[in-house]
This record gives C-alpha cells, sequence and structure tokens, in this order.
C-alpha cells in the first residue's frame, strides 16, 4: 500500500548515467532519492531511470568504494554523474575484506556445497569518531551447523564416501581498524593506520560418537575426529578449537643408562608415556599445540612530504604454533640419501659426546605413529609486507624536465622465532583437515622494484 | 500490482520462508526421479549390470573363484601379479585383487538397492510401463541377490546392506551368513516373479534367478545345520533344487559348437542365460590381456593364468578325443609378432622351466590374433544351460530320480564324447564323474569351482 500510495503522486521521470573518474560506466550504483525511500540501482551500461515526486529532489548516489554524492535535479530530467575514488571508503573495506578472508580460513575445514544455516548476530559500526579518526569495530557471533563434510564410509555400503550435514562449529570475535591522520599541512601528510582481529573457532558439535582421548592431561570420554593422515596430526574436539596439533610430547633426549621405554635406545627422542604402562603408543597422544592465532594484525603509514612520498604495509600473526614437518628430514641424521642440516649431524647426540639438542645417527622419524611436540614451534611473526617510496627530483631546467624515482619492495623483512622458510604457511591450503602444517613450502618471495623516469620535452 | 512490485513482494516472502526454514535444497537427480521415466530407468538397468562387468566385480571374482580352485597355477615372480599370486597361495594378508572385488560386488549390490528402493511394482502389471518397472525391480533383486551369494560364499558373515548409505546409516555390523543366505533366496524368489523379459536380448531372464535359486537350494542341503536357513533335510533342499532347475530345462539350447561358446561372434547364443556384455571401446575389459597367453595377440598380453598340467593330463586321460581340449587349453602357436614358436606343456615335454610346464587357459584369451587393442569384446557369459544341466544331473543323482545320466548324456552329445565309466557306478562314482565333469566343461568360468572346493 505504501509503494502505491507514492507511485499516485509521482510524476517527475529523470534518467541518467552514473561514471567513474576515468569514464567508465558504473554499474550497480545506488541511486536514491535524498529523505525518502524511493531509490534505483544503474544497470550494466550505468544507466538508470527514476521517477521523482519533486522535480527539484536532491539525488543521493553512492556506490561501495566511492565517494557519495548529493545531486540537486533544479528541474532536470536527465544527469550524468562522476564518481571520484573515496581513500577513506576504500581503506575500510580492506580491513573488512580482511578479517573475512580470515574467517573463512578457520572454517575452511569444512567444505561448503550445500546452503548451510547461519546465524550472525550484532554488528555495529563506529564511524568518524574524531574529525581526523576513522575506524571501524566489527563484533561477530557466527554459528555454523549442519557442516557439510565428505565422510569415509565402508566400502560394503557400495560407496566410498558420502556428504552428509553433521557438526556445529562457533566463530566468535572482534576486528578493529582505526585510521588517523596525524598531519595533513600542505605541506606534510601524515596518516597511520592499523588493524586487529581476534577470533575464536570452538567445535560445538561433530555428531560422532565418543572415544577416550587425552587433552590437557586428562583422559575422558570425548567426541573426536582426526584430520588427514599426513601430518598425523590435527585434531577436531568438541568444545575445543579447530585443527589442534595432537600427537606426542617429548622430553629430551635419551642419555646412555637411561631408563628405556620400548623400543627406544640412548641417544633416541624420549617420547612421554603419558599413562605410564611402558609402552609407546596412541594412547600416549595428547594436544600439543594450536595452529590458531590469538590474532593477526596490520599497520599502515602513509607518508607525503613535497614531493617524496612514503608507504608501508606490515602484517602479522601473533600467538599460532606450526609444525614444522622439514625438521622432520632436516633435522635427524636418519639415513644417507636426504640432505640434513649441518648442525644435525655436527651436534648429533654420541655415545661419547651426550646432548640434548640433536638425536642420535640414525634415529628416525619414518613410520612413527605421531609426531612429537620437538616439531611444534612458535609461528607468530610480523613482515613488512609492502613498502613504496617515490620522489620527483627538483628538477626545473636542463635536459629532462621531470625526473622520478620509484622504489617499493615485497616482503622485505620477516620478524619471527620460527625456524622453518616461511612462518606464513602455504602447504595443505588445499585441505581443510591439515592446518598449521609446514611441509616444504615454498617460501614467500622478497622482492624490490626501482624505477626511474626521465621526462625530457623538445 | 506493477511486476517489480510482486517480484520484491515474492523475494521478501522467500527471504522470510528461508529464513524460518532454513535453505533446503531439492537435488534434481533423486534416486525415485531416475526410476520414473523409462528411459532413464533403462539406462539406470544398463548401470546395475555395467557395475559387475567392471574390472573390480566380476573380472576380479574371477581371479579369486580360479585361485582358490587349485586348478590353476600362475607365475611367481611377476610385479605385475602379486596380487594374484596372493589368491592362488590363499595368503591371508589383505590383497589388492579381493578387496577390489569385494568393493565392486558391493557397488552393485549398492545399486541394486536404489532400483529396489525406487521402482513402483504393479500386481498383475499389463501395460508396457507396468512390465518395463517390474522387469527392472525383478533385475535388481537377481542382481543383488548374485553379489551377496558371491560375497557370502568367500566370506560368509558380511555386512548386509539393503539401502543405501545415509547421514545415519553409514556403517553397518556383519549379518550372519545364514541371514545373508535368507535374503539371498528372498531376492531371488521375488526376481524369479518379477521378471518377465521387457528388457529383451542380452539381459538374463527369470530363469536366470531360478537357476540361482537352485544353487543356493544345493549349497543349502550340502551346509552344515548352523548355516540353513530352513531346518530341512538333505532331501528336502534337494528337492528344492531340483524344482527351481527343472524351470530353466528346456528353455535354452546347446550351441552345437564348444569353441564359439568363447568367441565374439556367437555372443548371447541360445544357451546363455546370464551373460554380461562387453565391448572394448565401452567396458575397458581387461579380461583380453590379463587371459591371452604370451605373445598370441599383437597388443598387450599378460597370460597370467595357465592350467596345471594335472589337470590337463586328467582330462585327456578321461576324454582323449575332447574337442573341449582345443578350446580350454593353448600350449603350441606361432607368435603373433615375428612367428616364432611357443611350446608349453604338453607340447613341450621337457618343462624345463615354470613358465612352459603348464598349458595356457584359452577361454577368455582374445581369439583376434591381429588385434592391436589391449582391451577385448568377449562377453563374459556367467550362467550357461550346460551347467544348469549339470545341475540337474547332480541333483537328481542325490534324490535318485533316474534321471541324471539323461542331463550328462545331453552335454556330452554336444561334443561327440560317452559318458565316462563313472557315470554307470554308483551314486558315488557318478557324483565324482560328474565333478569331473563340471571342470572339463565349465573350467575357469566362476561357477566350476562350486560344489568341491568351497563348501
Amino acid at each position: 500500500m505504501l509503494l502505491r500510495s507514492q507511485q499516485a503522486i509521482a510524476q517527475h521521470n529523470v534518467t541518467g548515467t552514473i561514471i567513474d573518474d576515468a569514464g567508465d560506466a558504473l554499474p550497480g550504483a545506488t541511486i536514491k532519492v535524498k529523505d525518502t525511500t524511493t531509490g534505483t540501482v544503474s544497470d550494466n551500461d550505468g544507466t538508470f531511470s527514476l521517477t521523482v515526486a519533486d522535480k527539484n529532489a536532491v539525488l543521493l548516489v553512492f556506490f561501495l568504494g566511492f565517494e557519495t554524492r548529493e545531486i540537486p535535479l533544479n528541474g532536470r530530467s536527465a544527469i550524468e554523474v562522476a564518481l571520484g575514488d573515496d581513500a577513506e571508503l576504500l581503506e575500510e573495506v580492506v580491513v573488512v575484506g580482511y578479517g573475512t578472508a580470515r574467517k573463512s580460513d578457520l572454517t575452511g575445514s569444512v567444505s561448503t556445497v550445500k546452503v548451510e544455516d547461519r546465524v550472525a548476530r550484532q554488528s555495529n559500526t563506529v564511524d568518524q569518531l574524531l574529525h581526523r579518526l576513522s575506524g571501524s569495530v566489527d563484533f561477530y557471533d557466527k554459528t555454523t551447523k549442519d557442516l557439510l563434510q565428505n565422510i569415509p564410509i565402508p566400502t560394503s555400503s557400495g560407496f566410498g564416501n558420502l556428504l552428509i550435514n553433521r557438526g556445529t562449529i562457533n566463530n566468535t570475535g572482534v576486528e578493529l581498524a582505526l585510521q588517523a591522520v596525524l598531519v595533513d599541512t600542505k605541506q606534510i601528510d601524515l596518516s597511520i593506520g592499523g588493524n586487529i582481529a581476534f577470533n575464536k573457532t570452538k567445535i560445538e558439535n561433530l555428531g560422532i560418537p565418543l572415544d577416550e582421548n587425552l587433552v590437557d592431561d586428562a583422559y575422558g570420554q570425548r567426541f573426536y575426529y582426526l584430520g588427514a593422515t599426513i601430518s598425523r596430526g590435527n585434531i577436531f574436539i568438541e568444545g575445543e578449537e579447530s585443527s589442534l596439533f595432537y600427537g606426542f610430547a617429548s622430553d629430551c633426549i635419551y642419555q646412555t643408562g637411561d631408563d628405556l621405554i620400548g623400543n627406544a635406545q640412548a641417544g633416541d627422542i624420549r617420547i612421554v608415556d603419558q599413562n605410564a604402562d611402558g609402552v609407546i603408543d596412541n594412547q600416549d597422544r595428547k594436544v600439543i599445540g594450536n595452529p590458531n592465532p590469538d590474532f593477526i594484525y596490520g599497520m599502515n603509514l602513509s607518508l607525503q612530504v613535497g614531493d617524496l612520498s612514503v608507504s608501508a604495509l606490515l602484517n602479522g600473526v601473533y600467538g599460532n604454533d606450526i609444525i614444522n614437518g622439514n625438521l622432520l628430514q632436516l633435522g635427524n641424521v636418519e639415513g644417507i640419501s636426504r640432505n640434513i642440516l649441518p648442525a644435525a649431524y655436527h651436534n648429533a647426540w654420541r655415545p661419547e659426546a651426550q646432548s640434548n639438542t640433536f638425536p642420535r645417527i640414525g634415529y628416525t622419524t619414518i613410520a612413527a605413529i605421531a609426531i612429537s611436540d620437538r616439531y611444534v614451534e612458535d609461528g607468530s611473526y610480523l613482515r613488512l609486507a609492502n613498502v613504496i617510496i617515490g620522489y620527483d627530483l627538483p628538477i626545473k631546467s636542463g635536459v629532462f624536465t621531470g625526473v622520478n624515482v620509484y622504489v617499493s619492495g615485497q616482503n622485505l623483512v620477516t620478524w619471527t622465532g620460527y625456524s622453518g622458510y616461511d612462518p606464513e604457511v602455504t602447504t595443505f591450503l588445499s585441505n581443510g583437515l591439515i592446518n598449521g602444517v609446514d611441509w616444504n613450502g615454498a617460501p614467500a618471495t622478497c622482492s624490490s622494484v626501482l624505477i626511474l623516469t626521465f621526462n625530457h620535452q623538445s | 500490482m506493477k511486476p517489480l512490485q510482486l517480484f520484491i513482494l515474492f523475494l521478501l516472502c522467500l527471504g522470510l520462508l528461508t529464513q524460518t526454514f532454513g535453505l533446503d535444497e531439492n537435488p534434481p537427480f533423486l534416486d525415485n526421479s531416475v526410476y520414473s521415466s523409462r528411459q532413464s530407468a533403462v539406462a539406470a538397468l544398463e548401470g546395475i549390470y555395467q557395475s559387475l562387468t567392471t574390472y573390480g566385480a566380476q573380472e576380479q571374482r574371477l581371479f579369486a573363484i580360479n585361485g582358490f580352485s587349485g586348478h590353476f597355477v600362475t607365475r611367481r615372480n611377476e610385479s605385475n601379479n602379486v596380487n594374484n599370486v596372493n589368491l592362488f597361495s590363499l595368503s591371508p594378508i589383505q590383497d589388492r585383487d579381493s578387496g577390489n572385488m569385494w568393493r565392486g560386488l558391493y557397488q552393485t549390490a549398492a545399486r541394486a538397492n536404489s532400483a529396489i528402493a525406487s521402482t513402483s511394482v504393479t500386481d498383475n502389471a499389463v501395460t508396457s510401463d507396468e512390465l518395463l518397472f517390474n522387469d527392472i525391480a525383478g533385475h535388481a533383486y537377481f542382481i543383488r541377490a548374485y553379489a551377496y551369494f558371491s560375497l557370502v560364499r568367500l566370506w560368509e558373515d558380511i555386512p548386509l546392506w539393503l539401502e543405501l548409505p545415509s547421514s545415519g546409516n553409514t556403517d553397518k555390523a556383519k549379518s550372519s551368513a545364514k541371514d545373508v543366505y535368507a535374503q539371498i533366496i528372498s531376492d531371488a524368489q521375488r526376481a524369479a516373479e518379477l521378471m518377465n523379459g521387457t528388457a529383451g536380448s542380452g539381459f538374463p531372464r527369470a530363469e536366470a534367478a531360478n537357476m540361482l535359486l537352485a544353487k543356493v537350494y544345493m549349497t543349502m542341503a550340502t551346509a552344515p545345520q548352523d548355516l540353513r536357513v530352513e531346518p530341512l533335510a538333505d532331501a528336502a533342499y534337494w528337492q528344492l533344487a531340483y524344482t527351481e532347475a527343472r524351470k530353466i530345462y528346456g528353455q535354452y539350447s546347446l550351441t552345437s559348437d564348444y569353441a564359439s561358446l568363447f568367441t565374439v561372434a556367437s555372443e548371447n547364443s541360445s544357451e546363455s542365460i546370464f551373460e554380461l556384455q562387453i565391448s572394448q571401446d565401452a567396458a575397458n575389459s581387461q579380461m583380453a590381456r590379463n587371459f591371452t597367453p604370451f605373445k598370441w595377440k599383437l597388443a598387450q598380453y599378460f597370460g597370467w593364468f595357465s592350467i596345471h598340467a594335472d589337470f590337463y593330463n586328467h582330462h585327456v586321460a578321461t576324454y582323449p578325443e575332447d574337442p573341449r581340449l582345443a578350446a580350454t587349453y593353448l600350449y603350441e602357436y606361432d607368435q603373433a609378432d615375428n612367428g616364432a614358436t611357443v611350446r608349453v606343456y604338453p607340447a613341450n615335454a621337457g618343462r624345463s622351466a615354470f613358465g612352459n610346464s603348464h598349458p595356457y587357459f584359452f577361454k577368455y584369451a582374445e581369439k583376434d590374433r591381429s588385434s592391436t587393442n589391449q582391451y577385448g569384446s568377449q562377453n563374459i557369459v556367467v550362467y550357461r544351460y550346460a551347467e544348469a544341466l549339470l545341475m540337474l544331473a547332480e541333483i537328481s543323482n542325490e534324490l535318485q530320480n533316474g534321471e541324471q545320466l539323461g542331463y550328462v548324456t545331453e552335454v556330452l552329445d554336444r561334443v561327440g564324447l560317452t559318458p565316462q565309466a563313472g557315470f554307470q557306478g554308483d551314486r558315488a562314482a557318478f557324483l565324482d564323474a560328474l565333478m569331473d565333469e563340471y571342470r572339463f566343461e565349465l573350467l575357469g568360468e566362476g561357477e566350476d569351482a562350486y560344489g568341491y572346493t568351497l563348501e
């Protein structure tokens, strides 16, 4: 009824085109009559058509990433509106996009084919607290139920696996972004910004039977699912975070004369016999690490002083563990055909030079039933992801009318305690059941570019 | 209301509905929609039989049965057939061939389960649609019975899946062999009622289900009491078997040329009761390389199966003039590539090495020696009339109804032979001679091993 009554008094038709700075059509821009609910969206050619009640109405034109413009019609029936980039808006989009990517990472342990039921609550945005300060705060509490899982089933069913809806996980978190313009004068522009995101994933329900396992040093009946075997590695336990590391706790190296468990010999890694039954078996596994970070964060800087411009971008992760799978081979002097770390050989445990650094020559973890915490490392890092410096040399005469120097660098510095190539783990990304396991992953490339531009006017 | 407003209203309503009930999707290819139209139902029926023709199902089954039979030998030191060696040696370890067969036969049973769950059966069918769907359901029951009969004879207690797995139904405990046999009997009886020949040429008819039932009853008659579905005496089960087997009698006829049974030209002959349709282009049947002797054809040959020389000697000693010898054994031929002569026992009497000490099994070898295709097109005949006649002879001998020699004579007439002396003897002597006859007639075809090997 509301729509009808508006329709009844509408008289004035307006058509128009929405373009960007470059003159290209902007499809999908929203055109709204100010202070009303009337509006439309530009089509594929950037054009729109709208019926307004008042021929002097004011149109609001907005599009994500562009400034919002107010256009008084002043009786016109055809208009063209050019939207310019809005730096502030773009920044905000980057922040939110980053957070979103991270959430999907964390829920990546489930493939999604069927539409899942999601319940999202509470999202607040705080904008423009101060004139020079902008930012956003996002809270979320997302529950995903009926996870789609491709589970292996006995071949006597006639099939090897089956897609079923099973399990519930919950993601809660907060994402903060802040951008501050510190200096804004004719000579100097300086702005800095930062973002930080905290996310907690909790497995609420797995939909599988109870079984006994060891968590937090206590045996108990828990619902749990072990991830893919390559890492012998990630465990999914109800009530816990996703894909925890599950394996043996280790305690130095057996020295000559120590009490040995099972087939161990002096110089081997001492695996803790959790249940003290004199045998190292699956029952001795416990949670030995957590690949989920406490938070992820980023910082940016933008400086413009006269003809000099500098921008930098840092990002980082804090509080996560990584299984350094490379050390399984590099850190154990297990044979003659594989590369090893020099230190692993030179500092290997020897009967005449007993130590706790590296196991004996000949020690191997091949065919071990679980990974040990010896290979679990802190994966926190901060990385200078991007730096750009541009400078217009103050040359006003001579052969060249202008000289510009442009230098950019990617991944120039990484601060981390992780001993592998790259704490930004890139292996097994396609497998949601293996998380935080570094297995001969290719490190991020570090690159830098220098561009000199000479302008010559003849 | 204008269309746009209607559309918005529709979207709002849809949003409310989905918010309330969640977004449930209806996949368009549910099993029951497959079995609702003639065309897709026939395609699905072909899919059930196709499942049996895969390498994992019937072909691996032939490996297993022939390996277990004790009448075949295979080479030891070839990396390619290490799994066959496992089967031949009754190795208790898990091996790939038996794992494949397990999966293949269960996959076949699962496809039948789908058809059984989704096909609507009409009592007293009249219309062509009713007849077709009844027939399809009958085939599904028959194939499920065949798959489980094959499985239970090899493994005894096994999981008995009669429906497709689902979210709440992903694991199943083993059922007792007795329960599995009960299901097989029930399925085969239903199949015999429902199969009406609508599927046409190349598909088995109701008699195939009768033959399967006769085999199950023969198994019951010789099984220990705790395996018997009904606590019947031997004779009662023999009688049940007789009733079923007699339904086949006279419905088929033996082909005149025994050797032609194992050629592409004589596919789906008057003797064929249950035959799997193979085409080298569609089925990728590996029979024609696995069973083709060394350099007998130009394309790939593996020659995995040789028949033990002792068995060959026994066959020749019993029927020296038997035309079945040439169709079953191969021992002297020129290589397809360079014409050099290959001689194995008996052509090579010296028997200097394992490889030349036993004749090759020839029935499933590629008959086109110039073939350049590793795959073959020869159908796999699972049940044929000659076997039904020999079953009738065995049943009649147990019942001592006087018909037994007649059936044997029919089988031997085709190859111009007189029944050997044992058939003139008492019940035990007749049975011994008949066990020989199963092997001479059916060696390597997948069913000959039963009755004397795996009880």
